[in-house]
């Protein structure tokens, strides 16, 4: 389904590589997931698997075509990171505006539409996008990433920035998704969630792949997914301890 | 589909903007307000005199506002998706960067050409009422402030790809300033009032960055004074057809088929350059 050769990124001339040298490999009916701490890369990869960024070098192949080809992205779901739609519409016409862009004739559109947004608990949602809270637009980005039936759904830390009934809320809407036989990838750096959802992870940090398999064979017995993410982590990045006039009695 | 799709809700969206409604409220009062003042305002008694102040007023307010609405559309239509993030949700469905872009020129020129609509028809009306007269030039002054007004708006949309929308407007209102001055140069170019290197120079710069289309409004404005200021003979002026050849001289005149043309080439370039600024773009 998606397959990413020696990927490379690198956004200025002047900055770090987003990217370096990543490969992995998705296949069909699998729920893979993409940790790694906050600035390690996933978003650039993901961006670049739905053909939002370049690769500055390697390749990206997306049900055997590229990421710029319209109908290999029709065959994908992207909710996007702190996603955000056009303010002043509301659920409903950002639904149908996608559906359109999906290619769904008026009738489907009509009920998928209905339905995804029953499903996203948007229901009846007659307010602007502008008046909604990150929540809200975190379920539209959901409803709408389900709507053209995807063979692949791609979430891009899909609970940031929300409360824990939020997180618990999007967390079962995902689980839900995975049951029906989705393939899923998941971008996150929350270790919960993908251990919960994810039956194959890559841990990303600075752009590399440091390790990747599936979680049983990559977390060894008695050891946590957390203690393997962070001993992996902090093997490439200590943390700093306080500043000195933070240490100083008052 | 796809840019039909964008091209229908980037209207939807560009119609319940305020500030468009008010820009659009404002000119429509201020133009009602041009039609009612000859009535009010002391000293124009002429159908003439009423009429000069009219189109003295429309061409005034009218321009600026068409201009405006023009800045509007250009600053909103594509730096908002761009601005909030939505354009990752939409550019990630099935839909060409070609088809966002050609829905998103479209959706702006139908709104500006809209607005335009509104102001020709309610300044037509405006003049109707006093008499009529000058139909001809209004409708070329409205088609040629239109046509301005949507290639600064391609700047201003191009502009946003890269920049902070008011940082774009403002460059494309100095770019629009520098254009009027030229047109002005240009226009004394053309009746020898300026000759030598500097009249090359003015030609060049004419000729190598688009400039404006113009009409005979402001040509008809000066005739239409000169006539009503010498009804009873110009004592002050003992020439006055030849004080009007000099005056009109000064002013440019209407655009021909070539800046029509020149007008044309120039919005296709702009176009393709916002779709490649588009195509580029990573989000």
């Amino acid at each position: 389904m998606v397959e990413v050769k020696e990927l490379r990124k690198r956004y200025r001339s002047h900055d770090p590589l987003a990217v370096d040298g990543l490969s992995l490999a998705l296949e069909r009916g699998q729920a893979f997931g993409l940790l790694g701490p906050n600035g390690a890369g996933k978003s650039t990869v993901v961006k670049s698997i739905v053909g939002l960024t370049r690769p500055t070098s390697g390749e990206v192949r997306l049900f055997g075509s590229t990421p710029g080809d319209a109908a290999a992205r029709a065959r994908v779901g992207f909710a996007p990171e702190d996603p955000d739609f056009p303010k002043f519409l509301r659920a409903d016409e950002v639904m149908d505006y996608f559906g359109r862009l999906q290619g769904l004739a008026s009738e489907e559109r009509r009920q998928r539409g209905a339905e995804a947004l029953e499903w996203a608990g948007l229901a009846g949602e007659r307010r602007q996008v502008r008046r909604f809270s990150k929540g809200m637009k975190q379920r539209l980005a959901l409803a709408q990433a389900i709507l053209g039936r995807p063979a692949l759904l791609i979430f891009d830390e899909p609970t940031a920035d929300l409360d824990p009934v939020g997180r618990r809320d999007v967390r079962d809407m995902i689980s839900q998704l995975k049951a029906a036989g989705t393939t899923i990838l998941l971008n996150s750096h929350l270790l919960s969630e993908v251990e919960r959802v994810c039956d194959t992870v890559a841990i990303l940090v600075r752009g590399r792949v440091r390790a990747v398999g599936p979680v049983q064979e990559l977390v060894p017995e008695g050891k946590t997914l957390e203690q393997v993410f962070m001993e992996l982590v902090e093997a490439t990045s200590a943390a700093p301890g306080l500043p000195g006039f933070m240490k100083e009695k008052s | 589909m796809g840019a039909y799709a964008v091209a229908r809700y980037t209207l939807l969206e560009l119609g319940r903007r305020r500030l468009l409604q008010v820009l659009i409220g404002v000119a429509i009062l201020l133009t009602a307000g041009i039609g009612i003042a000859p009535y009010v305002l002391p000293g124009f008694r002429s159908a003439d005199d009423r009429t000069i102040l009219i189109l003295v007023g429309i061409s005034r307010i009218d321009g600026v506002a068409i201009e405006l609405c023009a800045f509007a559309v250009g600053m909103v239509v594509i730096n908002h998706d761009l601005d909030s993030g939505a354009i990752v949700a939409i550019l990630a469905k099935p839909i060409t960067r070609l088809g966002y872009a050609a829905g998103k020129v479209t959706s702006a020129l139908f709104i500006v050409v809209l607005i335009d609509a509104v102001f020709t028809a309610g300044s037509m009306l405006v003049v109707l009422l006093n008499g009529g007269g000058h139909m001809d030039v209004m409708f070329w002054f409205f088609a040629a402030s239109s046509a301005n007004a949507l290639l600064l708006m391609v700047l201003v949309m191009i502009l946003t790809v890269y920049l902070n929308n008011v940082i774009g407007a403002a460059i494309v209102v100095a770019f629009s300033f520098v254009q009027n001055q030229v047109s002005d140069l240009h226009a004394m170019v053309q009746s020898n009032l300026i000759t030598g290197t500097f009249a090359g120079i003015v030609s060049t710069v004419w000729w190598t960055v688009p400039h404006q289309l113009l009409s005979n409004l402001q040509r008809d404005i000066a005739t239409t004074s000169l006539k009503v200021n010498c009804m009873q003979g110009c004592p002050a002026l003992p020439n006055p057809q030849q004080y009007l050849a000099q005056e009109l001289a000064r002013i440019p005149g209407a655009s021909g088929e070539g800046d029509i043309v020149y007008w044309l080439a120039y919005f296709v370039a702009l176009c393709a350059i916002l779709y490649l600024a588009l195509r580029r773009k990573q989000v």
